[in-house]
């Protein structure tokens, strides 16, 4: 974990929709370089966290800055480099044009060449030329990932990027992403509801609970890195999960979440 | 039965050729007056006996067609853009944008002959103007197509509005875009004959007028044939062009 400063501060931030509190008064901060993962039930208000955190969500109240400033100055610095759950490569473009169209539209050279090696990276080499259709769904997610840090933003916002894979492929989607993120200073908010996943990649686990939406515990991760899919055998990973899977059902009174 | 067996191309042609036909064969066998129903053939000399007459006639339509349609398109697209990107404008016009529809366009024909006169102007109004409204519904629809997330991604970068629009917006509108081109094509068409009826200078719409005036079916018949002939290469090319549009953006 490094200890630079605060790259996200996130102070007592509240969104309400119409009269639903989707965020009561939520600080969380996030080191430079540390990887965060949120995780907690549907509806708990962490893609709004996310969300906000980028500037695409206006607070109903409270303080957000990324880098010191505003989420608007990020964005327009290019400092923010968002995974979506959905599907978002454009279907017109290869995934090459849809890797250096990011920053096109951020106003950057497209970098082609620099592009190319981190696809080839990222085990895409034959899908450099292929349209978002050719590929698996998580080609693509592999692609959307690549796009983001083909930005060079120093802040990534992940919103479940693998939220609509199998079982399988999320891990080893969670593995490689491990694997790019290693050897970079980024850091890293990410967001899901799939415990063990939020373990396999997070320095810390910020876990919330809904109605309202609100942060219930924030869980340090002891396990060692360099992690992959063979961290999820030990024991030690299983307490970890079973800590934060305690935590979520304390935390739950209403009815089961899936 | 092999469904494929030939070029798809050859199929309506066999189905024109054999209406064509069993027109003759009805015409023939029940003994139709030439004054209600000429043989295909009698439509047939006709065309051959005065060329000149017909193909002055087509040029005269087809340029209406092409000249008007191609405004009308562009002002359509243009507008559509427009409400696209600014939602109050959409909001304030939408209703009139729609109701225009409804509107019969011939009812503002007399309108157009106090501004523009008995000349070409008129009939290029007004095909501009059937041509207009398809394509700006069908734009500013495929504008309200964009997804959210692609939206949220461009902001997610502060992307300037002009790439937001250039780069993302107008590409995933094209198969609306398209879907107005067509609409349009086929209208400009219809806008045309019907400017040459109220009009009445030059063009296949009024040679139809004229026939009929005069209890000239062959006559009719033979401008009519030059009509299908028009509009169907226009549908034509349209296609082709909206089939190559949608590839680039599939």
């Amino acid at each position: 974990m490094s200890h630079r400063g605060a790259a996200i501060d996130v102070r007592e931030l509240t969104v309400r929709f119409e009269d639903v509190l989707a965020l009561d008064s939520v600080s969380l901060s996030v080191d430079a370089g540390e990887f965060v993962t949120v995780v907690g039930p549907s509806g708990c208000g962490k893609t709004t966290l996310l969300r906000s955190v980028g500037g695409l969500q206006s607070p109903t109240g409270g303080e957000i800055s990324v880098d010191g400033a505003a989420p608007e100055s990020a964005q327009a610095a290019g400092e923010l480099g968002v995974v979506f759950q959905s599907q978002t490569l454009f279907p017109w473009k290869t995934a090459l044009e849809n890797v250096t169209f990011l920053r096109e539209l951020a106003g950057r050279e497209p970098e082609p060449d620099r592009a190319r090696q981190r696809l080839v990276a990222a085990g895409l080499g034959d899908a450099v030329d292929a349209y978002p259709r050719e590929l698996s769904g998580g080609m693509r997610q592999r692609v959307a990932i690549v796009r983001a840090m083909h930005l060079g933003a120093s802040t990534l916002l992940m919103d479940e990027p693998f939220g609509e894979l199998d079982e399988l492929t999320r891990y080893d989607m969670a593995a490689s992403l491990l694997d790019s993120w290693r050897d970079t200073d980024r850091t890293v908010l990410f967001v899901t509801h799939s415990v063990p996943e939020a373990v396999l990649l997070g320095d810390r686990v910020v876990v919330m609970a809904d109605s309202p939406g609100r942060i219930v515990d924030r869980v340090p991760v002891a396990l060692s890195r360099p992690r992959d899919e063979a961290t999820m055998d030990t024991a030690a990973f299983a307490d970890q999960v079973a800590e934060i899977r305690q935590v979520l059902r304390q935390n739950r009174p209403a009815e089961p979440d899936r | 039965m092999n469904a494929d067996r030939f070029p798809g191309w050859v199929y309506p042609v066999a189905a024109l050729a054999g209406a064509v036909v069993l027109w003759g064969a009805f015409v023939s066998l029940f003994d139709v007056p030439a004054y209600l129903l000429p043989h295909p053939i009698e439509v047939g000399r006709r065309l051959a006996a005065d060329p000149g007459l017909y193909v002055d006639a087509a040029v005269a339509t087809t340029v209406k067609v092409l000249v008007g349609g191609a405004a009308g398109t562009l002002a359509g697209f243009l507008l559509g853009v427009a409400v696209g990107e600014l939602p109050s404008l959409w909001r304030a016009i939408a209703p009139y944008l729609i109701a225009a529809r409804v509107l019969p366009v011939v009812a503002i024909a007399p309108l157009l002959l106090i501004y523009f006169g008995t000349g070409f102007a008129t009939g290029i109004a007004f095909v501009a103007l059937m041509a207009l409204f398809p394509m700006a519904v069908s734009t500013a629809a495929g504008f309200r197509r964009t997804p959210e997330a692609a939206l949220d991604l461009a902001a997610s970068v502060d992307a300037p509005r002009h790439r937001v629009l250039l780069g993302i917006r107008l590409p995933y509108a094209v198969p609306d875009v398209v879907g107005g081109l067509r609409q349009s094509a086929t209208l400009a068409v219809v806008g045309s004959v019907l400017a040459e009826w109220f009009v009445a200078d030059s063009g296949l719409g009024y040679l139809i007028l004229v026939a009929a005036e005069n209890v000239r079916p062959d006559v009719l018949l033979a401008a009519l044939s030059l009509v299908f002939l028009v509009g169907f290469a226009l549908y034509g090319a349209v296609d082709l062009l909206g089939s190559r549009l949608r590839r680039i953006v599939a």
